[in-house]
């Protein structure tokens, strides 16, 4: 076989592979669109009265920090505010370097809390716990830092309520957030996880802790997350939701029945996914002892997080995502075609494996050989051209599908301007920052791959949404 | 490109590519042409509301307003704003505006929206009868409450107590046992507002019938019933099940000392979950007999017994602080002092 005869038979493989991977998430958008089309929960429930009748199962908020002496003041705040029948909060300060722990004492006037032993999954040492003078259902365990998997370990230990939210420290909430997401847990007992819509902060004017007005970002580089964002999470979980094979809870707000995750023995602290490691254990825990469970995707937005606008840290959210992704998988592989696995072992473990754990590389190699072609004469200017094109073409159906599932359901960016800016990011998305993203997360494969150990360090968030809350 | 194979693939390519992107505009103008449609809608949507607003707020405070024409396609964001309006109001206003929904004709355009197919309009329709109150709309309310959506489920059962009190619980508590899906929780609210007697009564009834499970799930009921009938049918299930589950969830209903016998003897339960539970119970209506039985339990292995037990004990009907925490110092069990000194520090934190 001559080279040129390998080339043309690569084009094939890769003009195949990115068909495979968009008629695989076309399938997952058309079931979300059904989800979508078919049930108007969310909006008709607006339309009943909402009443607390007390006998909601109480929620524990464990939010871990480390270093967030600028958000957390204000992040906890907003917390309090929540609208629910019963819920405490959990901060665990995971031995942060800065003043996060300082802050939290001075603005909630906390005291050393005399808190009785109780270690359901070993963690790193607790120094001590601390309660609020100020308001009686918030605690702080200042502990030895051992990572955020740790931190979320020690919360459930401090938990006292069935369900536990793992929330995020600069994760900007709903004030109805814990009524939405808990809403699978009241109609079927047999609900061990549940998840939200999570959207981009940033352009958003925040007051008092809360989205006030929804806005799009300034920087391209946000705007296009916002799309993605979008992509991720109504087709991206919405679509796996109805076949209970959703490999994936934001770790930025979840919500998780207690004792199951004890019973599976917490999060995991030796990986960089343990958000999605946990719910993947789950599913195989569940799945191969038979476990009924269901672990639900709630679409309504209920949760803001900041994204990064600095390619720096944007490169290192992805490279860890992607080796977090990875670690699940390959921790959990027993679940992949498992005769008891289900649609989670036999659909989603295999799409998230193929389409995601080992698609960046094959989109890079598909990318340089066919550049590389070009002056090397293996392939003409239109063969490239087509080949790029149909790729473009290909990412920017599933953007349109994201919006378009965007308008049929909540309209969360409600004007005319930042709808066109939402189409002109669906575009630009496809035009260099996807292929980049697609190289960062290659990249991360291959360092898993061949076991290259790197400091993941922690977001970098700006908080601007913070420090301007009047704008 | 040099190989044989190219041309077909670069056609190919191209297809795909003109596809993709033919797509992606019909994508794009859909999304366009749903928002400049929301938009109109909304624009309407507030055109009616600026109308109706206050002319319902004059009927509302016992004015006679003359009413406009009420347009088929302003029904439903009518029926909406007067729903909200009926949410807001107690009495009189209620009335009031069932009577401007009367000289308006909206029973006929409720009924008419429960055979429609689109959810929310059977919901404005099965809420707007619910709020007129007209025993001839019990019957078909009464169907929608078999309707697979929860929450149409929800405001037909809601309607039904609104129409009818008395009956309404005979046809929501045999459904709410059945449904498993069905939120104890969303239905308790609803079945507060029912007579009280003919509840309990019914729940009375059908509770012999009802499996452990769906007793575990129906037993927060008995917080919306009348404290004497919670208190026989709690006392029976604790005298007469063996269920460990449905004694923890009676236990959590216990609220009259009559039952102090049966939780006294349930704080020596196998199962911990009850232990937890008997202990709850003991805080809430133990005698200060009870001090020695919860003080013992302060030294239980489990870490939910201890805490319920120091939380029953830190209550102030079995001493003051440093009593409590004299009977753990006896016990000579560092899990029990430290117990009773993290209660007690919640105490002072809810204090």
């Amino acid at each position: 076989m001559t080279l040129p005869e390998i080339m043309a038979a690569a084009q094939w493989v890769f003009l195949g592979y990115f068909l495979c991977v968009n008629a695989a998430y076309l399938v997952l958008t058309f079931v979300s669109l059904r989800v979508v089309g078919r049930d108007d929960d969310a909006r008709a429930a607006l339309l009943l009265p909402r009443a607390f009748s007390g006998l909601e199962p109480p929620i524990t908020l464990v939010v871990p920090a480390f270093d967030e002496e600028r958000t957390i003041a204000a992040s906890i705040r907003s917390m309090l505010q929540l609208e629910y029948g019963s819920f405490e909060i959990v901060v665990v300060n995971d031995g942060s370097r800065d003043g996060t722990l300082e802050v939290l004492r001075r603005e909630f006037e906390l005291v050393p809390f005399p808190e009785a032993t109780r270690v359901s999954i070993q963690t790193q040492r607790v120094r001590g716990v601390y309660r609020s003078r100020r308001h009686a259902q918030l605690r702080v365990v200042d502990k030895e830092n051992g990572g955020k998997a740790d931190a979320l370990n020690a919360g459930i230990n401090a938990a006292r309520s069935p369900l536990f939210c793992a929330v995020d420290a600069d994760s900007v909430l709903v004030r109805d957030s814990l009524q939405r997401v808990v809403r699978p847990f009241l109609v079927d007992s047999t609900t061990i996880a549940a998840g939200g819509t999570i959207r981009i902060v940033n352009g958003c004017r925040v007051s008092e802790g809360f989205v006030e007005e929804v806005g799009v970002p300034r920087s391209w580089l946000a705007r296009i997350q916002v799309v993605e964002y979008l992509r991720a999470f109504l087709f991206g979980r919405m679509g796996w939701s109805p076949a209970n094979a959703m490999l994936i809870v934001s770790g930025a707000f979840g919500l998780f029945r207690r004792t199951v995750v004890i019973e599976a023995g917490g999060y995991r602290t030796d990986t960089v996914g343990e958000d999605m490691e946990l719910v993947v254990r789950l599913h195989r825990l569940h799945r191969l002892k038979r476990k009924p469970y269901r672990i639900v995707f709630v679409p309504d937005p209920i949760c803001w997080t900041e994204a990064p606008e600095s390619v720096r840290v944007l490169r290192r959210q992805r490279m860890r995502w992607q080796r977090g992704l990875l670690e699940s998988l390959v921790a959990n592989r027993a679940l992949l075609l498992h005769p008891r696995s289900g649609a989670a072992g036999w659909l989603a473990f295999p799409a998230h494996l193929v389409f995601e754990g080992l698609g960046p590389l094959l989109e890079v190699t598909g990318y340089a050989l066919v550049i590389a072609a070009l002056p090397l004469g293996w392939l003409s200017g239109a063969a490239v051209a087509a080949f790029l094109l149909a790729a473009i073409g290909l990412g920017t159906v599933l953007s349109a599908s994201a919006l378009l599932l965007e308008e049929m359901s909540f309209q969360v960016h409600g004007s005319a301007r930042h709808l066109a800016v939402l189409l002109l990011a669906m575009l630009a998305e496809n035009l260099g920052y996807r292929q980049l993203t697609a190289l960062w997360r290659a990249r991360a494969t291959l360092e898993w791959m061949f076991r290259v150990r790197r400091g993941w360090g922690k977001m970098t968030r700006s908080a601007g949404w913070q420090a301007t809350p009047e704008r | 490109m040099g190989s044989a194979g190219a041309e077909p693939f670069v056609q190919l390519a191209w297809t795909v590519a003109a596809i993709a992107l033919g797509a992606t505009a019909a994508l794009a103008l859909r999304v366009v042409v749903l928002r400049r449609a929301g938009l109109a809608q909304a624009r309407r949507r507030e055109e009616v509301l600026t109308r109706w607003r206050p002319v319902l707020f004059e009927g509302m405070l016992g004015g006679h307003p003359k009413l406009p024409p009420l347009p088929r396609r302003d029904e439903d964001t009518f029926l909406l704003l007067w729903n909200q309006l009926q949410d807001a109001v107690r009495g009189e206003g209620r009335a009031r505006l069932g009577a401007v929904a009367e000289a308006l004709g909206l029973r006929d355009v409720a009924r008419a929206r429960l055979g429609r197919s689109d959810a929310l309009g059977r919901l404005l329709g099965l809420r707007t009868l619910g709020f007129l109150g007209l025993p001839a709309d019990y019957e078909e309310v009464a169907r929608a409450l078999d309707d697979r959506k929860v929450y149409l489920s929800l405001a037909a059962a809601r309607a039904l107590v609104f129409i009818d009190p008395r009956s309404a619980p005979g046809d929501v508590l045999p459904r709410l046992a059945m449904r498993p899906e069905w939120p104890v929780a969303l239905f308790a609210t609803v079945l507060a507002a029912a007579d009280p007697g003919e509840l309990a009564a019914r729940f009375r009834s059908l509770e012999p019938q009802l499996s452990p499970e769906q007793l575990v799930r129906l037993l927060p009921l008995v917080s919306v019933l009348e404290p004497r009938a919670g208190e026989v049918i709690v006392g029976s299930l604790l005298e007469g099940s063996g269920d460990a589950e449905v004694l923890a969830a009676a236990l959590k209903r216990v609220r009259s000392p009559a039952l102090a016998a049966p939780a006294r003897r349930l704080a020596r339960h196998e199962a911990w979950s009850v232990r937890t539970q008997a202990a709850s119970a003991l805080g809430r209506i133990g005698a200060p007999e009870d001090r020695e039985v919860l003080a013992s339990m302060l030294a239980d292995r489990q870490w939910w017994v201890r805490y319920r037990a120091a939380q029953a004990l830190a209550s102030g009907r079995f001493g003051e602080p440093s009593e409590v925490r004299a009977l753990a110092a006896a016990l000579g069990d560092r899990f029990a002092r430290d117990m009773v000194e993290q209660v007690l520090a919640e105490e002072g934190a809810a204090a």
